[in-house]
């Protein structure tokens, strides 16, 4: 039996520019992602999986076709619908993007706070929490320029996960970690599709992330050349 | 810090962990507001400075009314006017006593080590009682004595050793306008802008001091009321009494709220300064704006994640917020500080009423965060440039 679907796109086209610079990216996509998948994304360069994170993320406005995410029609919805969506989400940057002036655990609870609430220290424990999960343990007070490339990248993974999100889109998330790490990292990603049933899309070419994918989406020149469901190796 | 504004904001202080990120931008941008503070506490010093000073002499009499040559505007430039309206203001009800008062500019020379320019009173010393303060009052008996000068101990540069000999010496000779005079005692009304303070002789001595005046021509005429009479009634049936031209007739209050309004409103002195105010809070402005736009460029990617991640336009708006009240407090203190040196160090220099006030400080508080809230919203629009779409 199927889960059910949180992301539905059906016929959706996105282009840049106007008049002679127009170009089109993306031509009649239809995808549809089902709750506890780790899906990745994969295609060359100037393929579209960009654009499409974009618009699946609801940071982009969609032009034509219909996207629907976690139950809301994203190609009518405003920017507060749209807000309230990307709260239930979780992001992870290649250039993992901390704030430089905050802590580790303070880039953290940055994840959390928008969800509003009393400041309690539920807020620090669940931030520490999830910096332990990533092998952070004796790094939380420490300032992004004081942290390695792959220790930063992991702050990023628990600031995006400690909210519980429903999505996470992430963009070369294993790149700049060692095998270790990265394994931890892509361990987490398997507990919480299995666990919580969160529905992972991961912009990657990493083969240690592609092994363990439940599935594997291929795009080339905007078009979705490949889509298979596949049984990962753990 | 840190965790009183996480108790007072009930979120991360984002904008004070930025500003301290970067301690030599966030030092500089202190002590820019804290100038720009000073500036202000500057102008705005002088500017009550010369409404207080002006008003010094009118707090030393106890006159209810005063009649003086139309187009008056101080105490010192007072057109004469004829002695006679002393006599008819006498006739109206409810109107006990009246008595004319010269004025005129002495020059103190050749006693003090700083030759000092005194407003000089010339009064009938048996009306001193009545119209003037005790410590004034109590010198009438020597200003009988023909060429007798009280002299204000408050007067600017004057040498503590003859402030000392005034007070409690024998009598001091100098020369005035080809005059002996003998300083014979002191009393305290303070230097103002005019001059370097006052001096009271008998009306007698003044008329001597300076010949071509004349006894029936007097600058002022104070009036005191009966007890219990309605001052506005007797003044204005003094001034139908009096309904000739060249004759103002005012409230003592009034002729100082006056005085205090023409020097800081219409002479170029009070405009200079609140110009300088004005100038203060617009260079403030511009330190906390160029300061805040810079915190909004450097982080824009950081703000674009955190728009990705859910956090709206009017948080950004409160972290810029944050650190605009930040940056009005943190210059506001040392600059009420040291405005508060300064003005102690120029009131001992000028003898000018310089110091800071409640009043004051709570001013230029009110106007730096009102200022920095203000170029605050401004520099938060540059926050919708963030764009989360061009993090990936």
């Amino acid at each position: 039996m199927h889960a059910s679907p949180v992301i539905t796109v059906e016929a959706l086209q996105h282009a840049f520019g106007t008049g002679e610079a127009r170009a089109q990216v993306l031509f009649d996509l239809d995808l549809t992602l089902r709750r506890g998948e780790l899906v990745v994304m994969k295609g060359a360069s100037g393929s579209g999986k960009t654009t499409l994170l974009t618009l699946l993320a609801c940071l982009r406005r969609v032009q034509q076709g219909r996207v629907d995410v976690l139950g809301t029609s994203v190609e009518t919805a405003d920017e507060a619908q749209r807000v309230r969506l990307r709260r239930r989400m979780g992001f992870i940057f290649q250039a993992h993007n901390l704030h430089p002036a905050l802590s580790a655990i303070q880039n953290v609870r940055l994840g959390l706070e928008l969800h509003g609430g009393e400041l309690t220290q539920p807020w620090q424990e669940a931030a520490a929490h999830a910096l332990d999960m990533v092998g952070l343990r004796d790094r939380h007070g420490y300032l992004p320029k004081n942290l390695s490339g792959g220790q930063k990248q992991r702050v990023a993974v628990a600031r995006a996960l400690v909210g519980n999100p429903d999505l996470v889109f992430a963009d070369e998330p294993t790149a700049a970690l060692d095998a270790e790490a990265g394994g931890r990292v892509l361990d987490l990603f398997e507990a919480l599709a299995l666990e919580r049933g969160t529905t992972l899309l991961v912009v990657t070419h990493d083969q240690r992330v592609i092994d363990r994918a439940s599935r594997v989406v291929t795009l080339a020149d905007g078009r979705i050349v490949d889509d298979r469901t596949r049984t990962p190796q753990s | 810090m840190t965790y009183l504004l996480e108790i007072l904001l009930r979120r991360l202080p984002v904008g004070w962990l930025q500003l301290r990120h970067r301690k030599g931008r966030l030092i500089a941008a202190i002590a820019g507001v804290a100038f720009a503070c000073l500036l202000v506490f500057f102008q705005l010093g002088f500017l009550g400075a010369l409404t207080t000073a002006v008003g010094l002499p009118y707090q030393k009499t106890s006159a209810d009314l005063i009649i003086s040559g139309a187009g008056t505007r101080t105490l010192q430039d007072g057109a004469n006017i004829p002695r006679q309206v002393m006599l008819d203001a006498l006739s109206v009800p409810g109107i006990a006593a009246a008595t004319p008062l010269f004025v005129g500019t002495l020059r103190l020379e050749g006693v003090n080590t700083t030759d000092l320019a005194l407003t000089v009173f010339g009064a009938n010393p048996s009306a001193l009682a009545p119209f003037w303060d005790a410590d004034i009052a109590a010198g009438a008996e020597r200003l009988r004595q023909a060429d007798t000068v009280l002299l204000d101990k408050k007067s600017r540069f004057l040498d503590p050793a003859l402030r000392e000999r005034v007070e409690n010496g024998p009598p001091l000779m100098f020369e005035a306008n080809k005059r002996q005079l003998a300083l014979a005692g002191s009393f305290a009304i303070g230097a103002g802008f005019e001059s370097d303070g006052y001096a009271f002789v008998s009306d007698q001595t003044f008329l001597r001091i300076f010949p071509d005046r004349s006894a029936r021509a007097p600058n002022h005429v104070l009036v005191r009321l009966s007890a219990g009479v309605d001052a506005q009634q007797v003044l204005a049936a003094l001034r139908a009494k009096l309904d000739v031209p060249g004759v103002l007739v005012r409230t003592v209050a009034d002729a100082r709220s006056g005085e205090q309004a023409y020097q800081t409103v219409e002479r170029p002195i009070g405009v200079i300064f609140g110009f300088g105010a004005i100038m203060g809070i617009m260079v403030g402005l511009v330190i906390v704006y160029q300061v805040l736009s810079t915190e909004v460029s450097d982080h824009i990617r950081e703000y674009a994640t955190l728009k990705a991640i859910g956090y709206r336009n009017r948080y950004f708006t409160s972290v810029v917020l944050e650190q605009a009240v930040i940056l009005a407090i943190g210059g506001f203190v040392p600059g009420a500080l040291v405005a508060s040196l300064i003005y102690s160090a120029l009131a001992d220099t000028t003898g000018l009423p310089l110091g800071m006030t409640l009043d004051r400080a709570m001013s230029v508080v009110v106007g730096a965060l009102v200022a920095a809230i203000l170029s605050g919203l401004f520099a938060a629009r540059r926050v919708a440039t963030a764009d989360p779409a061009e993090l990936y």
